[in-house]
Order: C-alpha cells, then structure tokens, then sequence
C-alpha cells in the first residue's frame, strides 16, 4: 500500500479506459496497460503492453487490476501471477468459479494475493490510492480520510457506507469491496488479519449479506480475540427468510442454502462474539461515534 | 446455478462410461406402458422438474406392472407442484439394490475448492448421514489446480469402510464422476444413492447435476438443458419475469437487470446493486411499506434494459407507486437509467399525485441525471437523501394516497 504501481490488464476497454481515467486523475499511479493484440499505443497517457512480462519489465508494476472479460480472466490472472505481482484484483463479473478456484490456489503458490472476482475494488484516501471503479469519477465527495475501515460484499454499499460515515464527520483509512461471488480471494476474515495489524485503522465495519460463512468465520475469529478493534456489522437481507430456501437474491454469494447462511443466524452469531450489530443499515454512523 | 434435469444428468454419466438404470422419458401413458412391457420388470417412474425433494413431494412412484407403470405415469402427468407442471417422466428400471453408498463433488466456498465427499451409507439425507453415523462419511479436499487422484479416491472409500472388490470398482466410479464434475464446470455433482445390485454391479441409481450459470459459454452441449433465471425463483418464471430475463440475454455486455415478483405488495421497487437492494427491501419492509417485486441493475444497463424493467415493474398488477433507489454508483452511469426510467413514467401517463415516484440516484454522471429527470417533471433526490430515507418517503407517500 505505500508505493503501488498499477497495471490495468484489459486497459484498452471503454470502461476500464474510464476507470484508468478516474484513477490517474485521483492520484494513483498507473504505470502500464496491457491488451494483446494493442502494443505500442496509450490509454489516458498509459503506455499498453502485449504482455503482462514486457509491462514488468519496463515499469515494475506491484498491483494489477484485471478488466478482461470473463472467459479470458483466469489466463489474464495466471500471467500476473506468474510475473511475480503480489496483489491482483478481478473487477470482472461472472468468472466461472472453476477458474476462481485454480486463480486462488496458483497465487497462493506464489505468495500472490487475490481480491475478488466481482470486486469494485478499493481506496486509501491518505494514499490517494484508488483501484478500480470505486468512488466513481469524484471519489472525494464519497471519501474522506479517517481511522474506519470498511469491508463491504457489496460494491456499490462499500461507496454508500463511506459516504454516510462522511456525512457525520467521520472518515475512512480503508474501503475495500471484497467482491460478490461465493468464492472470493480475499475473505472478511482475511481483512481482519490484515487491519488488525494496520496502524491507520481504528474499527472496522462490515457490510454483510445471506449466504456463505464468511460472517460466521469473523465471529470466531473476533470471539477468538485475533481482532481487537471494535466491529460494527450490518447483515442485508433479512426479508429472504421468509421466501423458500434455495431462493437467491442479491449476488451470487448471496445464496440461502442452510441455516448457516441466513442473516439472522450472521446477526446472533456477530452480536455472541461481541460485534456491534447495526439493526438498520443508517444506524452504523451513530454506533461508529462511540466507538472512534 | 442451473440445475439439470435427472435424465440430461444421467446421459452425461453414461457418457462418461458410469453404469445407469436402462430408462426412457415419456410424455404419454402408452409409451411407458410399452417401455416396461418390452423391459419386463419392475419400474421406478420420476417427474422430471427442475428441483430437489421430489422423493417428498411424491413426484418418485414405483410400479410392479406394465399397466401400473402405465397408470401411475398417467397420475403424474399434469400434476402441479410449486407452480410447475409436470410434462415429463422419466421411466427407469428399477434397481434390485443390496447395498446403497453415496458419492458428491462441489465447489465448497470455504475451502475455495472442489471437495468431495463419499458415504457407504447412501439411499438417504446426506446430512442425516453425516450426524448419524460420521465414520461411515469421508471427504478430501481437491486442489484446484490438479485433478482427484485414483488412490485419493480409493483412500476416501477405505475412510468410509468399504473394503474387498468393491472398492475397486467404486473407486473408478468416483474418479469418473469427478471427471464430469470438473468437465461440465459442475457446482454440484450427486450420485445417491449409488446402487450395488446383488451381483455386484454398481449403478447410479439418482443423481443431481447442478452446473455454473457463469461457465455455460464455454459448454454448448448444455444450450437448451438448462433454464436460465431460475435460481432465484421457487416456482416457474412468470411472463414478465421472462421479459427482464429475455431483455438481459438479449444484450449480453450490456450490464445486468434483475426482476422477480412476489405475491401481493404495492410499491414497483427499481433498485440497485445486489447489496443495495437486499437493504432496500429490508427498510421499505422495516417503514411498513409492501414491495411488489424483487429488482438489481447495474454495470452499466443499456437504456433498452432499463425500459424493459420499468414496463415490466409498472405493468404487475396492483402496483400503486414507484420507488427508483441506487447507492451511490460508482461506474453505472444513472442518467441513461433515468432517461430510460423516466421515459417510460412518462409514456404510462401516471399522474404522480395519486401515483408516488420516488427516485433517488447519486453518483456517476448525477448532474446530468438531475436534469434529465427533472425535465421530465419528476421530483429528483442525489445526495440530499440517504437509502433509507428514500425508502421512508415513499412508504409515507403511499399512505397518503390511502
């Protein structure tokens, strides 16, 4: 997070050419594009690369954002994974969860870390740090700097928390939408390990959704003590429990199976192991307050 | 995930060289009556519908006859169930089974990997059997980037008790149906019970396949056996749920609109963003207000897209307000929502005294997006209201109009 050189793989699409666009513009440095096939031209003063190796080596990249289409996704984080770059994120949407699978565990294998896929990706204002479409064009008016982390599956709810803890003068130190597939390379848990030992972050909110185990995982690990900031968590959805299991709203990871997936089984365990848990969304301000 | 039909699962697992009961699928009395008198032993007839429990639902029959299969395929036939109806059973003969085991594959998101899991107790609830009996149930995780190995499978079995030439044959079963598994991009792939006869065959006896909706580009074989939209329903799409689902397949690249009704309600609800939405429906409940649909867009919808939607939304019978709700977008350009919104508000003639609007976009291009709505004489909301309080407004503007 100190010095991140950014690769955008799929730069020359429009809308990762927009999103190129809004991140230069917002600080961040974009080093290097690559689209095979578009060597040799520029993206919003972005020099594009054939090939993930060539980018590197012209421009040492440590972050890529991937903005191929879907069935191109898995070859597009292979090649990264491979040139060494240590944090890849997967904007795209509808990955075939085969190919999520074998993305995470070739990163693994060589100490890369994944966010995503399905991610709008993340900001650190006092960085000027924006990766991927978060914030949109003015990040500003969503953003601003403070000691909140906000770990979101929603990507559009991960800009509207910020911009509600703005609202009541508080700031975020990181907003980081983790993605809304079932299978995600970067879990709330993992955020967790990471903001705990983060200087910059105070407390963490979650913004939670039904399906998966995700939720439940943080409740053991903050029962466990492993987080010792405080946690306010929201858990959408809950009008889900009165339609047929197997019914699923919202994003794919969003997925009543069992009882381990429902909101109100997320909600009992968060508030057992001590987080702080907001029964409306708008609520999460208020609780924050006394808690910063 | 699109679950297929038992009798397309099956075809992948005979394809596959796995041993399933001799079958075939009737639409008619006759043809099963022929089947069976032609097979010459007792049958097992199942209603193919594209959903689980039907053993509970009493959609499995068994018949002894050719005239009781005949019969009991026409009791099937017709038959109604969550809203399906039954148009087609599968015939099959009906296994004389000593011994009943269990296998599945699945992606299992807590691993983030294929796991497999195998039972020598098969036949019932895989759960029940796993808090019955755990040391008669085995699983392993598969690494994603390799394959199940034959003596991986073979350890499996050993694990759950099965010993002698069994285990022989049951391992390369389990290989192949890993095989298909990871071939058809399977979310879940269930054999039970897998049915030992008492020469020792071993055949499929059931089997569920459910298989990656995001992974269908690359498995034409699948066009066809599969109904895309389904996932979130418990019964069959109503027609103008299919609108919305024809109108996103339509236009592939083009961002994504969702819709499903419920029974009843009052407020067209067109709100964004699988997360946003999830709230949305909480707090407009929370207010005391009725949503009468289900709805997600984002990623950029085309203003066609979006038209769809609200016709479809303001078409539902006993819809008696509107509420137009995103969070704050980030790459969704909302003034193509709101033209396309407001054109079709517009086109309908609703008078917004005794029809309340309520439209609430910020974000991406909302300059342009305040102008196109309030040109078109609705009221406009961005930043000066939250979510939940455009949710609040609406419900008190619904109970004003009675």
């Amino acid at each position: 997070m100190e010095d991140c050189r950014v690769l955008i793989q799929g730069i020359t699409g429009v809308e990762a050419a927009a999103v190129a666009k809004h991140m230069v513009q917002y600080g961040t440095r974009v080093v290097a594009g690559v689209s095979p096939g578009k060597g040799g031209r520029t993206v919003e003063s972005v020099p594009v690369y054939d090939s993930v190796g060539e980018a590197v080596e012209q421009h040492r990249p440590n972050v890529s954002l991937i903005y191929v289409s879907a069935p191109f996704v898995r070859d597009a984080c292979l090649e990264a994974v491979e040139a060494g770059m240590p944090l890849v994120l997967i904007v795209t949407e509808r990955v075939p969860q085969k190919d999520t699978m074998e993305i995470i565990a070739r990163a693994q294998s060589k100490g890369s870390r994944i966010v995503g896929p399905n991610t709008v990706g993340l900001i650190k204002p006092s960085r000027r740090l924006k990766l991927g479409p978060i914030g949109g064009d003015r990040p500003e008016r969503i953003f601003s700097e403070g000691n909140v982390s906000i770990i979101s599956r929603s990507g559009g709810m991960s800009a509207e928390t910020s911009w509600m803890l703005k609202r009541e003068g508080l700031g975020v130190s990181l907003n980081i939408a983790i993605g809304g597939d079932p299978i995600l390379g970067t879990t709330m848990k993992e955020m967790l390990q990471i903001l705990e030992h983060d200087p910059e972050t105070g407390a963490a909110v979650l913004f939670c959704e039904p399906g998966g185990a995700m939720e439940e995982e943080v409740a053991e690990f903050v029962r466990g003590g492993e987080f010792k900031k405080p946690v306010v968590a929201y858990v959408a959805g809950r009008f889900t429990e009165e339609l047929p299991r197997g019914v699923k709203f919202g994003h794919a990871g969003a997925m009543i199976q069992s009882n381990a997936g429902l909101p109100s089984t997320k909600m009992e365990a968060l508030k057992d192991a001590g987080v702080h848990v907001a029964e409306r969304y708008s609520q999460i301000p208020k609780i924050l307050e006394h808690l910063v | 995930m699109a679950r297929l039909l038992e009798d397309d699962a099956k075809r992948l697992l005979a394809n596959a060289g796995v041993a399933v009961p001799k079958s075939t699928v009737v639409t008619e009395p006759e043809e099963a009556e022929t089947f069976a008198r032609e097979l010459d032993q007792p049958t097992i007839l199942k209603a193919l519908l594209p959903f689980g429990g039907r053993q509970k639902l009493g959609l499995v029959k068994t018949a002894e006859t050719a005239e009781e299969c005949s019969k009991t395929v026409k009791n099937l036939l017709g038959v109604s169930v969550n809203g399906f109806t039954v148009g087609k059973v599968l015939v099959e003969e009906r296994i004389k089974i000593s011994r009943e085991l269990y296998a599945a594959a699945l992606n299992d998101t807590a691993s983030r990997s294929p796991i497999v899991l195998v039972s020598s107790q098969g036949g019932v609830d895989v759960q029940e059997i796993h808090a019955k009996s755990p040391e008669s149930s085995a699983y392993q995780v598969v690494d994603p980037t390799g394959r199940l190995e034959p003596f991986r499978a073979r350890e499996l079995w050993i694990r759950a008790g099965v010993r002698g030439p069994l285990l022989v044959e049951v391992t390369s079963l389990l290989h192949r149906l890993f095989t298909i598994y990871s071939n058809f991009d399977a979310t879940l792939l269930e054999v039970n019970p897998i049915a030992i006869t008492p020469e020792e065959r071993v055949v499929a006896a059931s089997c569920v396949i459910e298989v990656d909706d995001d992974a269908l580009f690359r498995h034409p074989e699948l066009e066809g056996k599969v109904v895309r939209g389904l996932d979130r329903l418990w019964r069959p799409l109503t027609e103008r749920e299919q609108l919305v689902v024809q109108a996103d397949l339509d236009e592939p690249s083009k961002g994504d609109v969702r819709y499903a009704e419920f029974d009843g309600g009052d407020i067209g609800f067109i709100c964004g963003g699988g997360g946003g939405s999830l709230m949305l429906q909480d707090a407009v409940r929370a207010f005391g207000g009725k949503p009468a649909n289900y709805s997600e867009w984002g990623g950029n919808p085309s203003a066609r897209k979006m038209e769809t939607l609200t016709r479809v939304v303001l078409s539902k019978p006993g819809v008696k307000g509107l509420l137009v709700c995103l969070n704050i977008s980030n790459n969704t350009r909302i003034d193509t929502a709101a033209g396309a919104i407001t054109k079709v508000l517009k086109e309908s003639r609703l008078d917004t005294r005794r029809f309340p609007v309520v439209i609430r976009l910020a974000g991406l291009s909302d300059e342009s997006a305040k102008e196109v709505v309030e040109s078109a004489g609705f009221e406009y909301h961005g930043e000066d209201l939250t979510m939940d309080e455009s949710a609040r407004l609406i419900v008190e503007r619904m109970r004003n109009i009675g």
